[in-house]
């Protein structure tokens, strides 16, 4: 449970900036819906999303995007399916009430998705397993520095 | 070099075989009309002949699409302005100058010809006499009106076609034709010399002025647009502020709107033609059926070149039904006003209309009764004898043939009067006569008391002038209409135009290339005016006998108006039925019509546009 | 009830050449459909066909549920169409054309109109010849796009204007999607407004339809495999592969497009067909393009 204070900061934040929290970029391999999935896993994940949050509405974000409002819709009703968004009759679309357990799989889902194509560069490198992990180690280190 | 130059001059398209052609065609028309009124005795007006031959090219020339003397591409070259300057000079000279020797050159080359031949006509041998003249002195004042137009601006690339433009190209027309009227009567070649000189001087001078390197615009810096609120922008136009919904068509698809105002002239003088007021000036009354075909050419040229340029309304959401009206009827209403002004003038201006109806004495050359040849009657037989009220039997003569009627048809005179006639007899065929000619007829005993009288020798003779001075004389006389014509020519025409249409717009469906479409227009244009020059050819090789045939023509119309149920209304109504399945015709091709343009390549038809 | 439906349309200005060749196309409401294609290919064909300014040689077309050749008048009223074609006319200053549409089109919504002049910053009431060709395109689009058409039909809308104008366009189409669920086909050649617009993508290309599906069907049902030249694969092996689209020989390589995710379509390269030296990679629409319909292909 985000403490209600934090919470309250979280909301404001949000409040002001929630447009831009999402950027597409047409000219990347992939596909404007799954763009705006990715972004909207990453926004809860950082916590920039608390569950209960309202998403922004698709007409308001369809023209600062410069996307088909369907695209957008598509991404909401497939995240839908995936249970992060929940429906409320007659209200907007709003961020699911995950278990912390949840939240935390996708964070690390996240990050899973980047490593991946790394673990493969890794291999196609032949690099070692255990050089990897020292060069993961030391930029997690780095950036906790910093 | 000088090659490629002359390929990208702005004006070059207007070298284009259909353009030229079309405008010599419709020049070609011009002189052929005058010369063949020359040709059958009568006296043209000098100015009237300059009117045509001159005043013609020149305006073309002034206010055509000529006013672009280099394209852009061609600036970038390393060429001189002054190269640039003089290839314009020579490319309008060119086109000018051709429509200028074909317009006043072959009217010349012509009446000299007519005047050179063994026993020529007086009118012939009169216009040759002031041919010279016009000639000479229209090179000259044209050259000063091409001089005119290349030193305006002469650094400019292209000059701005705005309204002053227009006004200084008018004025200057105006001011060459007024030296050309005025000054054309002096003879010999110093005058014109003199006045070419100063052209060639100026063009001189021009040349001098020309920079190195041509510009796009000019310094002068146009007020910067003023800003306005989007209220402004968006508001509703009151209806006296909008531009008629045909006038926007018809601007859209013309591709130099400018050559309406040429045409304009042009449709009334066509439209007057027809009338009975026009010709008249020229003393050719009877001339009624003679004009159709350049009155279907005219209104074919207007209905079917803007097709060309239809795609871009296409998407509009206007009836085919209403573009189609927007092509026929302004300018019908446009003819058909002038041709009302025609009848109007013929109607009232009493003073122009020659008098009809002459008696000469008998030892006059043509003897008796005369009367205009579109008065008279036709027979497939001998004429009717007549009870004259003494009893005697009169046989008019029937042996004027009208060459060209099938089946033997006779003009003859029913109010011949022969030699020897008393003068009661005399009276009595001028009283019938005047019934005929005029709306009202004018008593034996008047014509008795005031136009004749009978001389020493017995023989009747007229009071005063041989020409019976009636209209003079009666204020409210009038000379009957024929109200056959009208109906007949809208016939006609209406049949032509709506032939040629509905074949042309065949041609319009996607997969024919626009090159055949723009020769399909070519070889209408060329059938119409095939049909207007053919006539006067075959009056020459003797098929036909115009001078018979066309007043014969209007005893005929009479003759139709009189079987058609419900006479000249009833005409109407019948030309009416009958044109209306072509209109349907027309109505449903159009429809079907596809206007959008075919992309092809580069062909020879095509660059020349 | 579709909002548009091409059947079996065929369509050829020089006998033998079908630009158009027993073409099928549904579009539903509410759809945005970028049509693609080599210039000349077919897409102003086809969209002019749609209108109704051409007349299919065969099959049937039916616009809004009524036919466009038979009654015209009905269908244009509720279509807005921009094409380079479509001149206005360059004597009437931006005030009159606008009333002019205002005039011709039942629907006419001034508030939208509004908007979009100031959105495309219309401050002058100027002749239209006299204003930059993004200008009056611009004209153009809202003169279209103003009566609130429940089709439009946009050939190339976004040629030859600037970055900037270009995305005042699309928000502009993208406003009308939202607010109206206004149907659009559209064709272009900048990818990234299709990407951003389309919800399906139509290749047209010799006249058929090579591609109709939706876009990101597309964008991750294709991807580009890669095999470099001097391992010789064999071109024609590759094609023959039922899921392989098109081989091109380009540089010092040999690209193949599948209709398989990069994943499944290396596996297939390396396995089935033995080319052990192959990449794949998933493809943007720009390159799909040019993969699939560029010259050099086998």
């Amino acid at each position: 449970m985000v403490e209600h204070g934090t919470r309250h900061r979280v909301e404001r934040a949000t409040r002001k900036d929630r447009n831009m929290l999402f950027m597409v970029d047409p000219h990347s391999g992939v596909p404007i819906f799954r763009q705006i999935m990715e972004q909207v896993k990453l926004a809860i994940a950082a916590g920039k999303l608390a569950p209960g949050d309202d998403l922004p509405s698709v007409r308001s974000l369809a023209v600062p995007l410069g996307v088909n409002p369907m695209t957008i819709s598509k991404a909401y009703n497939l995240l839908e399916r995936e249970g992060i968004l929940t429906r409320r009759p007659g209200r907007p679309l709003m961020v699911a009430d995950l278990p912390e357990a949840q939240l935390g799989a996708h964070r690390l889902g996240e990050l899973e998705n980047l490593l991946r194509p790394a673990a493969r560069l890794a291999r196609r490198l032949d690099i070692e397993t255990d050089d990897a992990v020292a060069l993961l180690r030391r930029l997690l280190t780095e950036t906790e520095e910093s | 070099m000088i090659r490629t130059l002359w390929k990208h001059h702005p004006s070059r398209n207007m070298l284009a075989i259909k353009w030229l052609g079309m405008s010599a065609s419709t020049l070609i028309t011009w002189q052929g009309i005058f010369t063949y009124v020359l040709a059958k005795g009568h006296s043209v007006d000098p100015w009237l002949l300059a009117l045509g031959s001159w005043f013609i090219p020149a305006l073309i020339l002034a206010v055509g699409p000529f006013e672009g003397r280099a394209r852009e591409f061609s600036l970038t070259l390393p060429v001189s302005g002054r190269r640039l300057w003089l290839l314009h000079l020579g490319t309008l000279a060119y086109i000018g100058g051709f429509m200028l020797a074909l317009s006043m050159g072959l009217q010349t080359l012509v009446i000299k010809l007519f005047a050179a031949a063994s026993d020529p006509m007086p009118a012939m041998t009169e216009a040759a006499g002031y041919l010279d003249n016009l000639w000479l002195h229209g090179v000259a004042w044209w050259l000063i009106l091409l001089a005119a137009t290349v030193s305006d601006r002469p650094h400019l690339a292209a000059v701005a076609r705005d309204r002053r433009w227009l006004l200084r190209q008018i004025a200057t027309v105006l001011a060459c034709g007024a030296g050309l009227i005025l000054l054309g009567r002096i003879d010999g070649v110093l005058a014109p010399l003199a006045v070419a000189a100063v052209g060639a001087i100026w063009l001189h001078q021009t040349w001098r002025r020309v920079p190195g390197s041509l510009l796009l615009t000019d310094l002068s810096v146009s007020s910067a647009p003023r800003r306005v609120s989007s209220e402004q922008i968006l508001r509703p136009l009151p209806w006296w502020r909008r531009r008629p919904f045909w006038l926007v068509v018809l601007l859209h698809t013309s591709k130099h709107p400018s050559m309406y105002l040429v045409a304009a002239p042009f449709l009334a003088l066509v439209a007057l033609w027809n009338t009975q007021w026009a010709p008249a000036q020229v003393g050719s009354e009877h001339l009624g059926f003679f004009y159709l075909g350049i009155t279907a050419y005219m209104v074919f040229t207007m209905a079917a070149s803007p097709l060309f340029r239809l795609a871009p309304l296409d998407a509009w959401p206007v009836s085919r039904d209403r573009l189609l009206a927007c092509f026929f009827v302004p300018q019908l209403l446009f003819m058909g006003l002038a041709y009302a002004g025609g009848e109007f003038m013929a109607y009232h201006d009493r003073d122009s209309g020659s008098e009809p109806l002459v008696f000469n004495a008998a030892d006059h050359e043509s003897a008796g009764l005369r009367m205009p040849a579109h008065y008279f009657h036709l027979t497939t037989e001998e004429p009717a004898a007549i009870t004259a009220p003494d009893g005697s039997l009169i046989q008019p003569p029937g042996d004027w043939h009208v060459k060209g009627l099938p089946g033997g048809v006779t003009l003859y005179k029913p109010y011949y009067t022969p030699t020897g006639s008393d003068i009661d007899l005399v009276a009595w065929q001028l009283e019938r006569a005047s019934a005929d000619i005029f709306d009202s007829a004018i008593p034996a005993a008047e014509f008795k008391e005031r136009y004749l009288t009978v001389r020493a020798d017995g023989t009747v003779a007229p009071r005063g002038e041989a020409v019976l001075p009636l209209l003079a004389d009666h204020p409210e006389l009038r000379v009957r209409r024929f109200p056959g014509l009208a109906p007949l020519q809208v016939l006609i025409v209406g049949l032509l135009v709506q032939l040629g249409y509905v074949i042309y717009l065949g041609f319009f469906r996607s997969h024919v290339s626009s090159r055949s479409r723009k020769i399909a227009f070519g070889v209408g244009l060329g059938l119409y005016m095939a049909v207007h020059i053919g006539q006067f050819v075959l009056d020459i090789a003797g098929v036909i006998d115009i001078d018979s045939l066309a007043p014969a023509t209007f005893a005929l119309s009479d003759l139709i108006v009189s079987w058609a149920p419900g006479g000249a209304w009833g005409l109407w109504v019948m030309v009416i039925l009958i044109l209306w399945p072509g209109h349907l015709l027309v109505r449903h091709r159009f429809r079907r019509a596809e206007f959008a343009p075919v992309r092809e390549g580069d062909s020879f038809v095509d660059v020349l546009g | 009830m579709n909002v548009l439906e091409l059947r079996g349309v065929t369509r050829a200005y020089e006998k033998g050449v079908n630009v158009l060749d027993n073409v099928d196309l549904t579009v539903a409401q509410g759809e945005v459909i970028g049509l693609l294609g080599r210039n000349g290919a077919g897409k102003t064909t086809l969209l002019r066909i749609a209108m109704g300014l051409l007349e299919p040689q065969g099959g049937s077309v039916s616009v809004l549920g009524l036919d466009p050749r038979q009654q015209p008048l009905d269908v244009k009223r509720q279509v807005g169409y921009v094409s380079e074609d479509q001149t206005l006319p360059s004597f009437l200053s931006v005030t009159e054309a606008i009333d002019l549409h205002r005039r011709l089109y039942p629907g006419w919504d001034d508030a939208l109109a509004h908007e979009l002049s100031s959105r495309f910053q219309m401050k002058s009431d100027q002749k239209l010849k006299n204003l930059s060709k993004g200008q009056a395109r611009q004209v153009s689009l809202l003169c279209a796009v103003c009566h609130r058409p429940p089709l439009l039909l946009l050939d190339e809308p976004a040629g030859g204007l600037d970055p900037a104008m270009r995305r005042e366009f699309l928000e502009t189409a993208i406003q009308m999607l939202g607010e109206s669920g206004t149907t659009i086909l559209f064709s272009s050649h900048h990818m990234t407004d299709v990407e951003r617009l389309a919800s399906r993508l139509v290749m047209i290309h010799d006249g058929q339809k090579w591609i109709d599906s939706d876009l990101d069907d597309v964008r991750e049902g294709y991807c580009l495999v890669m095999i470099p030249a001097d391992s010789a694969p064999d071109s024609a092996a590759i094609l023959s592969h039922p899921r392989c689209l098109t081989v091109r020989r380009r540089d010092d390589a040999v690209r193949a497009v599948f209709e398989l995710e990069p994943d499944e379509a290396l596996r297939v390269a390396t396995g089935e067909l033995g080319l052990t030296d192959a990449r794949s990679m998933p493809l943007n629409l720009e390159d799909m393009f040019i993969e699939l319909v560029g010259g050099g292909r086998s």
